[in-house]
């Protein structure tokens, strides 16, 4: 595990605000959305880190993306999360740096209203084709409706 | 090339996602040029309903039967990450004899849903008493579940911190009993299949993915340990009883249909091999099997289990209070149905369905299948002529043979 | 040839599966018996269960309905299950206060035309303030309290009109409580918020 955070603080530097490490198998970094691109090339093209999946969580004041990645021969899982702004939120897409991150964008899309600039066909994927405009269903509001 | 993919409209015949026909909704149209493939477009969500959002109103131990029912045949993995994701939160280690028998009931899951596997492969291929006997090596399978848990599917036998029934002593000896004769059964089938000669011309080569693919889409379970890539979450990032038994992870090479099926015909003897050496440990002992949790504190966890699919991933926020935040779930046929984009471009026809297959794609999947026209964008097909032609040419090969 | 060997060793598979029985059972025809530890359709028991709620309260799939009615001065508490609505996952049983009040049966042939026909209901009566009528608890869960308490409980109005109704004594501390609330209302059959309106504010000034 020490390993691991040596080599992502000797690889990204000055990037990462944060790091909190929960267990000797969970790393959670904080970073800039602007830097997401440059981060992940690191880390998974670099590095060779497999991607697991991205979370989208709405908090009170921000909306938060945690990107997922697996080194596998110690176990560990780095998460590396961005706070986005929670009037219009908006990040870079990685679908030409990982092909299958480009399902779970959509759904991100659709279910929280979170906009992927650059993404190749931002379309709905879990909801109707029809779906209402602005309606995002995981979002907490439409919930005391 | 680019016009013609712009068009988009089309002349579809609408036999709808539910119908009396099909077995599950979902949806693929394949576009093709006479008889390859040149695009497939996947349309899912017809199974979507909402369980990430209905975790926010249960309380802890409530979302344990909430996600115990987001599949049928990998009933248990779902229960059993979210169990880890709120002990990675506590940071708290369960009880030995529930670690035991937690392995127990994940390997028997294992077992009888790579059967089943079996079955639905030799029904695409045309070999109707594979499936038969395949399901039918099953089926005292769950009857052992019925008699531990109490139900053949959906076992709700997991809890935060432990496990809610114990196994009784006077139920291992009729475990033994079907595993042995389980070994069996599936020795004659690995060799029915490793040593027919129509199954290695009809899947050998065919939807190969290489390691650049597996890396690019992130998938996982026996579809990335038959491309070589060699990753299990039991060993990776030890769980339960895993660390405390022997077995081995199965790894091939060449990434084909046919690997996937020997990936998974012999993990199913590392499985017995498994629950053999969990029975021995908890015969005749007592212990305690529930450890004790007041409350959840504010904090995210991460837990995963390997599936029978691959690895099954939850994540989970709490803000102190008695239930989630927002609990995220990823299943492994998540990541591992988008491969169909790398592994069915340029194949026939009629190995599209077998390919499709070949992911096990977790029960809302692949039956839902039509042939568009590249060129016109008619529909062509349907899923039952694909399964037709699939059989016509192992038919054609077994007479080459 | 190579594909002689193996078609022997399927082919006594095929003739053992050809002269034996098909692995299903003969339901309907024949009646089945689940084993032990089925977890089947979940039956109050009556002589145990206390009323407390809490089965209401721990249903995942929210398939137990708990309906108060109150109705001049008598007061009845519902509990009622819905087979259609339950999962058998049994934590009704495994929550219960008394261990044996609803437990989970073997019955699995539970298909009906009416759902009337197949509700489990059990009814209680329930204690309710004198003053404002709120639910205090059911007789039986309070007298499953002054049990498990013992002489504790003889600190409690409320409990001590219990134990008074166990023991067959009568008393007048059933009358309706009328405002303004006085002090001696306080040993009278009233909830927590009537009972420190009593205790501390005593309306009934000048006597």
């Amino acid at each position: 595990m020490k390993e691991i955070i040596e080599l992502l603080k000797e690889n990204l530097g000055n990037i990462i605000k944060d790091i909190k490490v929960h267990n000797d198998k969970r790393i959670y970094l904080t970073i800039e959305k602007e830097d997401i691109k440059s981060c992940t090339k690191i880390i998974f093209k670099d590095r060779n880190a497999r991607y697991i999946i991205a979370s989208g969580i709405e908090n009170f004041d921000s909306f938060e993306i945690l990107y997922h990645f697996g080194f596998d021969k110690s176990g560990t899982i780095v998460s590396i999360r961005t706070y986005l702004d929670k009037e219009k939120p908006e990040i870079e897409s990685l679908t030409d740096i990982i092909p299958g991150i480009s399902y779970i964008e959509r759904e991100m899309w659709e279910l929280l209203g979170i906009n992927f600039t650059g993404h190749p066909e931002l379309k709905h994927f879990l909801l109707r084709d029809d779906w209402e405009k602005g309606n995002y269903p995981l979002r907490k509001e439409t919930y005391e409706q | 090339m680019n016009n013609k993919q712009q068009n988009t409209k089309k002349v579809v015949v609408p036999i709808g996602p539910y119908h009396p026909l099909l077995e599950e909704p979902e949806f693929f149209a394949l576009y093709c040029e006479g008889e390859k493939v040149v695009d497939v477009e996947w349309q899912a969500g017809y199974n979507h309903r909402g369980i990430e959002k209905l975790s926010e109103s249960k309380h802890w131990d409530q979302v344990t039967f909430l996600v115990e029912r987001i599949c049928g045949i990998c009933s248990t993995s779902h229960p059993f990450a979210y169990c880890n994701s709120v002990e990675d939160l506590l940071g708290i280690t369960v009880p030995e004899r529930a670690r035991y028998i937690r392995s127990i009931i994940g390997e028997l899951e294992r077992l009888h849903s790579h059967l089943l596997w079996v079955g639905l492969a030799g029904h695409f291929l045309g070999y109707n008493t594979v499936f038969m006997w395949a399901w039918k090596y099953r089926e005292p399978v769950l009857d052992i579940f019925e008699i531990i848990s109490g139900n053949r599917n959906h076992y709700a036998m997991f809890k935060v911190g432990g496990v809610r029934r114990d196994i009784e002593n006077e139920d291992i000896p009729k475990i033994r009993k079907v595993l042995g004769e389980l070994k069996g059964q599936i020795e004659m089938l690995t060799g029915a299949v490793l040593d027919d000669p129509v199954l290695a011309a009809r899947l050998k080569g065919v939807g190969v993915l290489t390691k650049e693919h597996i890396k690019n889409f992130g998938a996982v379970g026996p579809v990335a340990r038959a491309s070589g890539v060699d990753i299990d979450v039991r060993r990776d990032d030890p769980y339960a009883a895993y660390p405390l038994v022997e077995w081995k992870v199965i790894t091939t090479e060449n990434g084909d249909v046919f690997d996937k099926a020997v990936v998974r015909l012999l993990e199913c003897f590392e499985s017995i091999k498994i629950i053999s050496q969990c029975l021995d440990a908890i015969e005749g002992k007592k212990g305690e099997i529930q450890g004790e949790i007041r409350e959840v504190p504010p904090g995210e966890g991460i837990g995963r289990h390997e599936a029978p699919r691959g690895e099954c991933f939850h994540y989970i926020r709490s803000d102190g209070t008695n239930r989630p935040v927002r609990h995220k779930i990823r299943a492994p046929s998540y990541v591992n149905i988008p491969t169909f984009k790398a592994s069915c471009i340029g194949q026939t026809i009629a190995d599209v369905a077998i390919i499709l297959a070949g992911v096990d794609p977790c029960y809302c999947c692949t039956e839902r299948v039509a042939i568009y026209d590249a060129e016109k964008k008619k529909k062509l097909y349907d899923f039952k002529y694909l399964v037709e032609k699939s059989k016509e040419k192992t038919e054609k090969i077994r007479k080459e043979i | 040839m190579r594909v002689k060997k193996p078609k022997i060793r399927e082919l006594k598979e095929a003739v053992k599966g050809a002269f034996s029985k098909p692995y299903t059972t003969d339901f309907p025809y024949k009646s089945h018996t689940p084993p032990l530890r089925y977890r089947g359709k979940p039956e109050y028991n009556k002589d145990v269960c206390v009323g407390c709620g809490a089965c209401f309260q721990v249903c995942p799939a929210k398939a137990i309905e708990m309906v108060d009615k109150i109705e001049n001065h008598t007061a009845t508490r519902t509990l009622i299950q819905h087979p259609s609505q339950c999962i058998f996952c049994g934590e009704c049983e495994r929550n219960c206060i008394t261990k044996e009040g609803i437990k989970l049966t073997t019955k699995f042939d539970i298909a009906y035309f009416n759902e009337r026909d197949t509700l489990d209901s059990i009814e209680h009566k329930l204690i309710i303030c004198q003053h404002c009528g709120t639910v205090i608890g059911t007789e039986k869960h309070l007298q499953w309290v002054l049990k498990r308490i013992g002489n504790l409980g003889f600190a409690q109005p409320v409990l001590l009109t219990q134990l008074m109704e166990m023991l067959k004594v009568k008393t007048d501390f059933e009358e309706k409580v009328v405002t303004p609330i006085q002090r001696t209302d306080m040993l009278k059959i009233v909830c927590p918020k009537c009972r420190r309106i009593a205790f501390i504010s005593d309306e009934k000034k000048g006597r």
